[in-house]
This record gives structure tokens, sequence and C-alpha cells, in this order.
């Protein structure tokens, strides 16, 4: 007999596809702030420090403030959200989206004003966007995965991912949208994506093991979820094949197609919403009846 | 100060869903919505022709480690001074990480259509007036009245007891302490304060 006809599952419907979306935008528009800031102090390339940081604060902006807002029962409540610092990761959410988004904004104010206090605290300012970036896709991933309660979700698993998926389509965006700036650029952003797809290749087959040696739920979860188009194919095939295929081949020739990082950052785009969508979707499933 | 706990006794449960309903009335839950704080879950185990019919009464537990309490980030969610677990409905956000959290689907949206449909039958006697997240208080203003939580009072099977577990006299206490009761998943570490017989 099968588990399906003789398990109760608890599925709670708290989350739909905003919380994915919001989860995809908020980890891209960290990635971009800390990736521009990187590349704009270490680098001197100006043109992304500014318009990628502008980039990354459209992203948190859409995610933060328009995404998550409106999924709120009661957004003006949201004020409250900060009531619980101590324990609640979720306000820490809140605080790192302020932070990089703040950050990023006193670092690119320069560009277009002189105000000689914020230029000599640029460094600083950009420092703590940028690292604030970093974080978010790890605690909102971490959120995901904190309650015991939902097998297939706990594992430490999903903030690497989510993280590493992030940065992945910052490093092929970033030079989709600004251009590669020489030949040795072109092959570290892209020897970053062929790494970030592999690390996530292997997180995978890891997050399957978990799955199926982990509790009935996170199996059955992990079963309904892998007979989905959305997976298999948004996930699998155009999420993560294509973009180890394209970058490997990209790495192993050093021929950069013209095409190619707009391509992968699109798929990867395209991977992380349907893998962040497919798991709010399918693991959501408790067992805790004694029949 | 009590730590109330509840013992429901699934050997006597028949199923006939008057602890909903009585929860349902006297706390003015969404019925019409198909959401309840306390659900009998009907159980169909086994393969033709061994099977059994299985009814699993659920409620809030009333974790002494509430899954709910540590994640709600505007403390919307408190424990009041007999241990029970409520939800301030004035600064929910309705992010629903409490939900999530929840191990027992205890929880549901009283959404916007809800909180309507409530001022429409009780007017000025509606209980919800704002969209927030709801579940099982414990009755907790019946038992400041002396009385038992309305699912209790009312079973016919008297298949759930409610009392004081710090209280070495009262039923429930003895039932746990025997190991009669046992709580569901103590494996994930929320501590329930409500216990099963099976
Ligand atoms: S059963 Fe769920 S809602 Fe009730 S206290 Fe425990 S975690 Fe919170
Ligand atoms: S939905 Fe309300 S009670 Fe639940 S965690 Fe959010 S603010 Fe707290």
């Amino acid at each position: 007999m099968s588990v399906e006809n003789t398990l109760p599952f608890e599925r709670q419907e708290a989350y739909e596809w905003p919380l994915a979306v919001y989860l995809l935008l908020g980890g891209i528009g960290g990635a971009f702030i800390s990736l521009s800031f990187i590349l704009h102090y270490l680098f001197s390339w100006s043109i992304v420090g500014n318009y990628g940081m502008l980039i990354g604060m459209g992203f948190f902006a859409l995610a933060g403030l328009t995404l998550l807002f409106l999924d709120l029962e009661r957004p003006l409540n949201a004020i409250y959200s900060l009531n619980n610092i101590k324990t609640s990761g979720i306000s820490w959410d809140v605080v790192l989206i302020a932070l990089s988004f703040g950050g990023a904004l006193l670092y690119v104010l320069p560009f277009y004003v002189s105000i000689p206090v914020l230029e000599s605290l640029r460094l600083l300012f950009g420092g703590i966007g940028a690292l604030a970036g970093f974080l978010f896709p790890v605690i909102s991933g971490g959120l995901i995965s904190a309650p015991v309660s939902v097998p297939l979700w706990h594992t430490p698993l999903l903030p690497v991912l989510f993280l590493i998926n992030s940065f992945g389509v910052a490093f092929s965006a970033v030079p989709a949208m600004f251009g590669p700036g020489s030949e040795i650029f072109a092959f570290i952003f892209n020897l970053a994506v062929f790494m970030a797809n592999l690390v996530i290749s292997g997180g995978f087959i890891a997050f399957y093991e978990h799955a199926h040696n982990g509790p009935v739920e996170a199996q059955y979860g992990f079963h309904e979820m892998w007979k989905k188009f959305n997976f298999q194919v948004g996930f699998l095939v155009v999420g993560l094949l294509f973009p180890l295929i394209l970058s490997g081949y990209m790495f192993f020739t050093g021929n950069f197609l013209s095409w190619g990082f707009g391509a992968l950052a699109v798929a990867q785009l395209i991977g992380g919403i349907a893998l962040r969508n497919c798991l709010l979707k399918h693991g959501y499933l408790t067992y805790p009846w004694p029949y | 100060m009590a730590r109330y706990g509840m013992v429901i006794d699934l050997r006597t449960c028949v199923g006939c869903q008057a602890c909903s309903a009585a929860c349902a009335t006297e706390n003015q839950t969404p019925y019409w919505s198909d959401k309840w704080r306390t659900r009998v879950l009907d159980i169909e185990k086994g393969e033709y022709p061994n099977t059994g019919r299985h009814f699993v009464p659920t409620i809030c537990m009333h974790c002494e480690e509430p899954a709910c309490l540590t994640i709600c980030p505007s403390q919307a969610t408190i424990r009041d001074e007999n241990g029970s677990i409520l939800v301030n409905y004035d600064t929910c956000l309705g992010c629903k990480a409490c939900m999530a959290a929840c191990p027992y689907g205890a929880r549901y949206v009283y959404d916007k259509n809800d909180v309507a449909k409530n001022l429409e039958i009780h007017g000025e006697l509606s209980q919800h007036n704002v969209v927030h997240i709801d579940k099982c208080t414990f009755c907790f203003d019946r038992v400041e009245r002396g009385l038992e939580p309305a699912c209790v009072a009312t079973c016919p099977a008297k298949a759930r007891i409610f009392g004081d577990l710090d209280d070495p006299n009262s039923e429930v206490a003895k039932l746990v302490a025997a190991g009669i009761a046992k709580p569901l998943r103590p494996d994930l570490n929320t501590k329930p304060k409500v216990f099963y017989i099976y």
C-alpha cells in the first residue's frame, strides 16, 4: 500500500508563489550589491559599482517592499516585525534588507552628488551593504529550513543552495549587462558560474539523499515535487544542466559566446524560481498523527 | 499558576464532531470557510477487508517549547500565565511563519472575508474584527470563569479531559505521569501539553 493511502499528511497552505519570487529577487539583489561593491572597490569598475548597485537595490525594493509587503495579511503591521529581534530570524531578514539597501544607496550617492562626508565613509557603507546582501540569502534560506516540522526543508543545504544560486545569477548577469571587461574577467565570471552550478549539482544530490533517507514526509514531498514538469524541466534541465553544460563548454574551450552570459543568467533565474516554488509547494508535509 | 493541559482518549472518541461544532460556536471560528480550531480527522487504515476507521481530534498542543512562539517576529504569539499559547490579534502581521512552523497544523488565517462574514452574523458581538492568524486558546475566557473548554464540556464520549498538569491530583496529571497519555511526535521537541491515549 502506498504511503499516500495510509498517512494523513497535514499540509499547511501558508506560502504561495509570491514568497518564492521574494526569496529569489531578494537573493539576487543581495548578490548584485555584494558583487558590484567588490568589482568597484577592488577593480575600480565604476559602471558596475554604480548601476550594479542600483539594479541590486531594485531587486530588493521589488522583493521586500512590493512582494513581501503585499503578501502580508496586514502590511501596515509590518512595523511590529522589528519587535522580536532577539529571537526571530524574520526580524533579521528585514534588518538585512534595510542595511543592504541603505548601504548601497549611500555608496551610490557620491556618483551623483558631492557630499564629502559620504565619500569618506563610502567604503564603510558599501561594505555594510555588501555584507548584508551576502547574508540575506543565507538567512532567508535558513529561515525556510529552520522548522523541524517540515522535514523536506529541514536541512542546512537550503541556505547554501539559495546563496550559490543567487550569486550564480549575478556572476552571469553582470558580464551580460556590462560586458565582461576583458578575457581574463570573462574567464573568472564563467568559472564562478561553472563552480556555482557544480556546487548546486552536488548540493542537489545531497538533498536527494536527505529526502530519501529522511522521514516519510520528506520522501513523499520530494516524490511529489520530482513528478512535476516545473521541477524536471524548470529546475533540472533549464536551471541546472543547461548552465552546467554551457559554462563547462565555455570554460574548457575558452570560447566565450556572445550570448553565453545572458543565456546563463536567464536559465539560472528560471531554475531558481522553479526550485523555490516547488519547494514551497511540495515541501509542506508533516505527519504528526499516531495512525 | 496552573499549567493547563488536555488528554484526548482516542479509544472513546466516536467522531461525532460535537467538539468542533461547540468550539466554532463558542469562539466564532469560520466554519463557513472550513477552518477549525479543533477538527476530528477521520482516518481509514489498512487494506480491504482488514480496514479500520480511526478518529483523531486535533487541536493546538499549547506546546511548552512552541515553534510558533519563537518564530513570530511581532511577538503577537504569546504565552499566558497558565502556559497557554495565545495570539494578539492587534499586532499579528499575518506573515504566516507560525503556520509554517507549527508541526500540528493548528493555525489558519482568519481572512478579511471571514471577518466580514463574522460581522454579518454576530454584529457587535463579533470576536474577530481584524484579519489575524487564529488558533485554539484552550478557551481561556471560559477557564477564567471556572468552566471547562467548550470542546471538553461538550464531548459526549468524555474523550477529552482538561486540567492542571502541575496538580498531582488532577486526572490529566495522573494519566500523563502513569505514561498512559502520550504526546504526539515528541521527537519534534515542542513538548506538547495535549496528550493522547491510543
Ligand atoms: S501546536 Fe502549533 S500553534 Fe500550538 S503551541 Fe504548538 S507550535 Fe504553537
Ligand atoms: S502570522 Fe502573526 S502570529 Fe503568526 S508569526 Fe506572523 S505575526 Fe506572529
